[in-house]
């Protein structure tokens, strides 16, 4: 499966026995659920088909002529970074098997890419400045059945795997609330912006074109506890971990949602690795800016 | 004390089921297969059955991923019988990788040996969160050593510290099991004969494994409780502090002798259990500890 040839997405659960060795990145079992990493097309595949199923035919997202056509979400970033699956092996051989995705971007990967996906929205010059490695988390969606415990709790096993694989020093993505009228979402909005800014070195901003103000109430007009409670999911995820905010959110109407700039500090990395990224980030920023160059 | 024929009969098969299964494990570990994550639990099913352990269960041991099981320590055929359940790595003192045979056996299942003596590490990364992060399940004794099987020794919630750090990036489940060493032949354990199974204090390991070699069939109870995040706690001593009271609650029944173990719940419902347990109940629950010492039975 690994070989390169084509694979149709009925081969999915066929492996070799190379692959079921556990010398994978990410490679977590909970019951019949799986995550690990994307391995082939198939893969790929299954994860655009399963992007396609939640923002298009359930959350209302507009899809343009292609994605329609294809039934496929799909982008640039999507060849060239990492994705997360969460599989559930009652669901069978086919494409459906994929239940739960994130997509992974490092910094390699989005120098090959000329940039991260939520340079489109913000200005993150503070997070690509940041020494160490760093990792945006984007796309995220879930099968509505699985949006509890067991999956949700696996998938964020499987990106904290890959945060220690790769010792990721900064995670950040942009999280939607569902809707774009940013009024219609003060409270949650607001909320955030008093409660859970990011500290000014780790502050990304929303582009100037797209910036939509994110305190709309003071901070004496909320209920933290129930402003926080009713807060999308993977919003609360975030926050958990103790997560931050930046400023400004945006509105995306592809989508249907208006996005929040989201970092969290693993705090995890060790010595002997920090010590190893004070030097690779200055290779980095050679890499950087050699490809500015050559451009 | 014992019967000199089943003591030779049950040390001979240990050894032989024993030594031709370590290379076995030995070679899966080498490769890399996924079965020598389960291979264990094989061997200590075994090695229940060549020691007369009639392991009953009580609750169901979550499929959450990664977990840390947080059980008392009454002895060290705790390995055996929480092997033979649970499949996973035991966390250990760095001495047992020193110890010859059980040192080996201990490495063949992956022990995170711990240095106690270290007290602190200037990197935030140890053995226990790199084993956590890619999945593992780890069962950790939180006494820091073996009690005398009749209660259960104050939890350290240092050993915690490494669900603590974990935090920064995944919540983990934490699940309280109590072992309980409860009869033989039959016959309920007194304080009297329980010294036999529970190893503790000075005894030394080889007289006192004789000695229990020799006994009959031994009926042990190891009650799984609800699974919790540290978060549900507020922190890692009041965390400690859950998993104390819900693990000496499990053993004073167990041994108190609670006529039926309640049949087991279906595999989601330790996941149910949880979800019921809202961020803060944890916490009171703590504040009121007559909740918590179970009253069914």
């Amino acid at each position: 499966m690994i070989s390169g040839d084509p694979v149709g997405p009925g081969n999915l659960a066929i492996e070799t026995a190379a692959m079921r060795r556990s010398d994978r990145i990410v490679d977590i079992s909970s019951g019949s659920l799986q995550v690990r990493l994307a391995e082939s097309e198939a893969d790929i595949d299954a994860v655009q088909a399963l992007r396609y199923r939640i923002f298009f035919e359930t959350l209302g997202a507009r899809p343009q002529i292609d994605t329609a056509r294809r039934r496929r979400d799909f982008d640039r970033f999507d060849t060239d970074c990492d994705h997360l699956l969460v599989l559930d092996h009652c669901r069978g051989p086919g494409p459906e098997i994929v239940v739960g995705t994130y997509r992974l971007i490092r910094r390699e990967a989005s120098v090959r890419l000329g940039g991260f996906y939520s340079a489109a929205e913000y200005d993150i010059a503070p997070f690509v400045a940041y020494p160490g490695e760093i990792l945006e988390l984007g796309r995220s969606c879930v099968d509505a059945a699985y949006r509890q415990r067991p999956a949700m709790q696996l998938l964020w096993a499987g990106i904290a795997a890959y945060v220690f694989h790769y010792d990721i020093a900064l995670m950040f993505g942009c999280a939607s609330l569902p809707g774009t009228d940013p009024d219609a979402l003060a409270t949650p909005l607001s909320y955030l912006h008093h409660h859970h800014l990011a500290p000014p070195a780790l502050r990304a901003r929303a582009l100037a074109d797209r910036y939509v103000d994110m305190c709309r109430l003071p901070a004496g007009a909320l209920d933290p506890p129930r402003a926080l409670a009713a807060l999308p999911p993977l919003i609360k995820g975030y926050l958990r971990l103790g997560g931050f905010v930046g400023e400004g959110a945006v509105i995306d109407r592809e989508f249907n949602t208006i996005d929040v700039c989201i970092v969290v500090k693993t705090d995890l990395v060790s010595d002997r690795y920090s010590r190893h990224y004070v030097r690779r980030s200055k290779d980095i920023k050679e890499t950087w800016g050699r490809d500015t160059w050559a451009s | 004390m014992g019967s000199p024929t089943l003591r030779i009969a049950r040390l001979v098969l240990y050894v032989v089921w024993t030594l031709s299964l370590m290379p076995v494990q030995g070679v899966g570990l080498a490769l890399r297969r996924p079965w020598s994550r389960t291979f264990p639990g094989f061997y200590h099913r075994g090695c229940c059955r060549i020691f007369g352990f009639r392991v009953r269960t009580v609750g169901t041991p979550t499929v959450e991923r990664p977990v840390l099981f947080a059980s008392n320590h009454v002895s060290y055929t705790d390995i055996t019988v929480l092997g033979s359940l649970i499949a996973g790595s035991f966390i250990a003192k760095a001495e047992v990788a020193s110890w010859p045979f059980f040192g080996w056996l201990a490495k063949l299942q992956r022990t995170v040996f711990v240095d106690r003596r270290v007290r602190s590490t200037r990197s935030q990364r140890d053995a226990i969160t790199e084993r956590l992060a890619v999945g593992d399940a780890l069962v950790l004794f939180p006494e820091g050593t073996s009690g005398d099987g009749n209660r259960v020794l104050p939890f350290k919630s240092a050993l915690f510290s490494a669900a603590e750090k974990m935090q920064e990036i995944l919540p983990i489940v934490i699940q309280p099991v109590s072992i309980a060493y409860t009869r033989l032949d039959g016959i309920p354990l007194g304080r009297l004969l329980r010294p036999f199974f529970a190893w503790y204090g000075t005894a030394e390991l080889a007289p006192h494994l004789w000695m229990m070699i020799g006994l009959g069939t031994v009926e042990v109870v190891v009650e799984f409780h609800p699974p919790v995040f540290i978060s549900d706690c507020g922190s890692r001593k009041s965390l400690a502090r859950y998993c104390h009271a819900r693990v000496a609650g499990g053993m004073a029944a167990a041994l108190a002798g609670r006529p039926q173990p309640v049949p087991e719940p279906p595999p989601t419902a330790g996941v149910a259990a949880l979800a019921a347990i809202p961020v803060g109940r944890a916490r009171a629950l703590l504040n009121r500890p007559e909740r918590l010492s179970p009253q069914q039975g």
